[in-house]
């Protein structure tokens, strides 16, 4: 296979191929070639991933129940079928990590109430046993009291970020969350209390409590402490249920089919709780009453049905009685209850959004779409809608309608959020129509203090991982900047703000991108820098996507030196220098135990710790396969932990366990009781830690490009000169 | 990659009759294998019937099991040559109408909004020929080779990779209304 001018496109299934990685030597360099070279050839292979991806997470189906009753009738009069305790997640037959990435709080509930009954002693708790309780003190002021062992225990003072929900007039339909932080004091050791004021109203709450730098997170492994509203019976209330679903498809998708199952047992023929279930169950149809026979969708759509239209009549009943009509091709149902939503709760949020999908289906023209949906936000103010008007007003290119627009959706920070903020960007800086608005954005964007978007960061995210993303993002926005004083012929501003993209990320997109404009309009030895940067990067990208190196120097072998220390000195600056138990035991496959220093052996290791194997992303191992001969030359060893062991998918232990892999990959090891979670500080049902030769920690968290940019360098190091620090400069790099 | 030994334990326990055991597979492969039967055939009723005969089949089935791949695999490709002959005798071409029927703009408020929606591509999927439906599935969700897919479907491999392009294309089509 030869090469591809820039002019012809790449052979449809030559494209195909090379997106699905069947390609191989020179027929893989030559497409790979076309595609960076070749925008639309890009965006098709782009594309085709994007849709693997999208068609790999479309969620597993569940055979009807009666199906087992029917192939094992001893079986259903004894036992309950199909396990219903352990929702799937998203994603078929290979290697998949949750869509979020909380754990599937079912198996850890067994898995920690298993340790606790066989333990039973407090003082025996293991780490990863921790407690946070939630109560009103009084009206208004929520108590907190958290009890640990984990490493959180030895700090003095910690805080508490809780999300709330408060119900309003229409019925389990307000999203917005309320956020909240809280410091707690230590009262004893691994005991720790706060108040905060919520609004007396509040029917649910979620917490996860962390330290004050946000570096560990106790989030219960994904399971979260909750606060739910109790009626005089001690029992959760309606409202409470209801919010902890609504909460659960927010923050915890994987929890869904458990919360709703168990919000079902309490207020059966609740529609909304049966859509929810058909929703994320994926057409599986729980039984009817006790003892008899399950109900067929129809027969269930029926009665809750019926029910609404004698009992319930709330939007939200309506909307998930259109939406599980719509599911079962119902669609005379799905119309009745679609136009009395609007009817009756013009306004509601489900109305507009039924009234959105009516306007983006119909045959209407770009311009009377526009009229449309100014109707609709007239009527009802949404951020979708608003999402939606501002796209199409960007693509009429037109002022006017765009910055009318642009201030709805600015009008309420709740409803933006960073990467919204900065598609907007992307999209505005793309239509040279548009530019001065686009400015003004970008700029009110950098103006705006960093931490404006602290309290959207995942209640289970780090603090250092949310300021490196922070940071990205910032990046982008002034390399956009950059881009629009470019296009006004301002050389010095624009270069001025590709600098301080350089000063906040080194991101790959961010590199590719500097040493690309400098290449076009800067300084060619800038550009070699930044190229060497990328090729001096120790981790080798899944996606490598250089930049076209024509006008660039391509860098000499001492720029590449150079550009190497530099990498070095950014990651020594980084690292952690913490203590590892190195008596931690851990079981091999085979059953033996052996301490986690018998493991390392001295030697740089890459801990890929998770709760399940499962829950690793594929992405993650891709990763690790790429760099493979790295790993090796280094010397670095990966070892990948599972806490506990994951029946549904042996292709995975497999996998992992497979010697065949080189000598980086271990064998994995399992962790039941949680010892080496406790060792490392694993705080997340995935986590990454990096263990120099010395056996300190040097890195923990949830990155896993930055935990390999690490083991890498470490390994790469001389062990005699691993005290020396090299200090140069990003500026000092000149030839 | 070969059975485990618990796969071919399981396997042979299967194979001597042990109704524990096959329960215990249904247990852990019956929504992967309810899937693949579904999304060829495109309809739960038949999915069910066609899990449900290579179930009531599978302790004779099992004893040719070699151990040569998982058992994951080697059941995909048994549900997914169900699916396909059942496919073959029901002729069944309703669904190229009804992709032709289907064309009604849906899922076009924007292509990142829409290639995220499960529901729009789900019915995407679903719009497309049984022929080219088959290949994307196998393909891309059961991954299978091209190679296999070829013996799977009885077709060339050349054709399989051009139904799959075909497939991406109106698939791209559909989600993004370009």
């Amino acid at each position: 296979m030869g090469s591809y001018s820039h002019n012809e496109h790449l052979d449809p299934e030559v494209l195909n191929r090379f997106a699905d990685g069947e390609l191989s030597g020179s027929a893989h360099a030559a497409a790979e070639a076309h595609v960076r070279a070749c925008k639309q050839c890009r965006e098709e292979v782009q594309f085709i991933r994007a849709l693997n991806k999208a068609l790999h997470d479309l969620p597993l189906r569940k055979p009807p129940p009666d199906l087992f009753d029917e192939l094992f009738p001893e079986a259903a009069s004894t036992a309950p079928a199909v396990p219903l305790s352990v929702p799937e997640p998203t994603g078929v037959w290979r290697r998949t990590s949750p869509r979020s990435p909380f754990v599937t709080a079912g198996t850890l509930l067994l898995l920690l109430a298993a340790i606790v009954v066989s333990l039973a002693r407090p003082d025996y708790l293991l780490a990863g046993a921790s407690s946070l309780r939630l109560g009103w003190k009084k009206p208004g002021t929520m108590g907190l009291e958290y009890h640990s062992v984990s490493p959180l225990a030895a700090e003095s003072r910690l805080r508490a970020r809780l999300r709330y929900w408060v119900p309003d007039t229409l019925r389990f339909a307000q999203t917005e969350v309320g956020y909240g932080v809280v410091e707690l004091s230590r009262e004893r050791s691994g005991a720790f209390t706060g108040v905060i004021d919520l609004p007396p109203t509040t029917v649910y709450a979620v917490a996860a409590v962390e330290d004050l730098d946000g570096g560990y997170i106790d989030n219960g492994f994904g399971r979260f402490w909750e606060y739910l509203e109790k009626d005089a019976n001690r029992r959760p209330t309606l409202a409470a249920r209801q919010y902890q679903v609504l909460a659960a498809g927010d923050l915890n998708p994987t929890r869904v089919v458990e919360v709703t199952e168990r919000a079902l047992s309490e207020f059966p023929e609740r529609p909304e709780f049966w859509a929810t279930l058909l929703r994320y169950g994926h057409g599986a149809a729980p039984g009817g009453s006790a003892g008899s026979p399950p109900l067929t969708h129809p027969q269930r759509l029926e009665r809750l049905d019926a029910a609404a239209r004698q009992r319930y009549a709330g939007p939200g009943e309506m909307h998930a009685l259109s939406l599980y009509a719509r599911s079962l091709g119902l669609d005379d149902l799905e119309a009745f209850w679609r136009e009395r939503l609007q009817a009756e709760h013009p306004r509601h949020e489900y109305a507009t959004q039924a009234r959105l999908r009516e306007t983006m289906r119909s045959s209407l023209s770009p311009a009377e779409r526009l009229s449309a949906l100014d109707r609709i936000w007239t009527l009802a103010p949404s951020a979708q809608v608003a999402q939606v008007g501002l796209q199409l007003a960007q693509e009429s290119r037109d002022v006017a309608p765009t910055r009318m627009w642009l201030d709805r959706y600015a009008s309420s920070p709740a409803w933006r959020d960073r990467r919204l903020d900065l598609e907007v960007a992307e999209r505005l800086v793309g239509v040279p129509a548009l530019r001065g608005l686009a400015e003004e954005w970008v700029l009110r964007q950098l103006g705006e203090p960093a931490n404006r978007l602290d309290a959207e960061r995942a209640l289970d995210q780090s603090r250092p991982n949310f300021q490196a993303e922070a940071a990205e993002g910032l990046a982008r926005l002034h390399i956009l900047h950059g881009q629009l004083r470019l296009a006004c012929g301002d050389r010095v501003a624009a270069l001025d703000a590709f600098e301080r993209a350089a000063e906040l990320s080194w991101s790959r997109e961010v590199l590719v991108e500097l040493a690309g404009v400098h290449a076009q309009v800067g300084s060619r030895t800038r550009a070699a820098q930044f190229l060497a940067l990328l090729k001096a990067d120790p981790v080798v990208p899944l996606d490598p996507h250089p930049p076209a190196e024509d006008g660039v120097v391509t860098p000499t072998d001492v720029r590449l030196a150079a550009a190497r220390s530099i990498w070095r000195a950014r990651v020594r600056s980084s690292l952690l220098d913490e203590p590892v138990r190195e008596d931690a035991k851990v079981r091999a496959a085979s059953g033996e135990e052996r301490t986690f220093g018998e493991i390392v052996d001295g030697q740089v290791t890459l801990v890929i710790y998770g709760l399940r194997p499962r829950y690793v992303p594929a992405e993650s191992w891709d990763l690790l396969e790429a760099n493979a001969a790295n790993l090796d030359t280094a010397n670095v060893r990966a070892l990948p932990v599972a806490a506990k062991g994951d029946p549904a998918s042996g292709a995975d232990f497999a996998w992992a366990a497979s010697d065949g892999l080189g000598g980086w990959l271990h064998p994995i090891h399992y962790d039941e009781r949680l010892d080496l979670a406790g060792a490392l500080g694993v705080w997340r049902e995935v986590q990454y830690s990096v263990v120099g030769r010395s056996g300190r920690l040097r890195y923990r968290g949830e990155n896993i490009t930055t935990a390999l940019r690490i083991a890498l360098t470490l390994g790469r190091e001389p062990p005699a000169s691993s005290q020396v620090t090299t200090t140069f400069e990003l500026k000092g790099v000149g030839a | 990659m070969k059975a485990s030994d618990r796969e071919r334990r399981l396997a042979r326990s299967v194979a001597q009759g042990d109704r524990k055991a096959l329960q215990s597979l249904y247990e852990e492969y019956s929504n992967q294998l309810f899937t693949v039967a579904f999304r060829l055939t495109d309809s739960p009723d038949d999915a069910r019937d066609l899990l449900h005969d290579v179930f009531c089949d599978l302790p004779k089935a099992l004893g040719s099991f070699a151990g040569e791949s998982a058992l994951g695999p080697w059941l995909r490709s048994l549900v997914s040559n169900a699916a396909l002959q059942h496919l073959r005798a029901e002729r069944r071409r309703k669904r190229v109408a009804e992709a032709a029927m289907s064309d009604a703009p849906d899922a076009d408020a924007s292509p990142e909004l829409a290639i995220l929606n499960s529901i729009a591509l789900e019915e995407a999927l679903s719009s497309l020929t049984q022929e080219s439906r088959s290949v994307v599935v196998l393909k891309v969700l059961g991954g299978f080779s091209h190679k296999e897919v070829a013996e799977l479907l009885q077709i060339t491999r050349s054709t399989s990779h051009r139904r799959l392009y075909m497939a991406r294309k109106l698939l791209r089509a559909k989600l993004t209304k370009r």
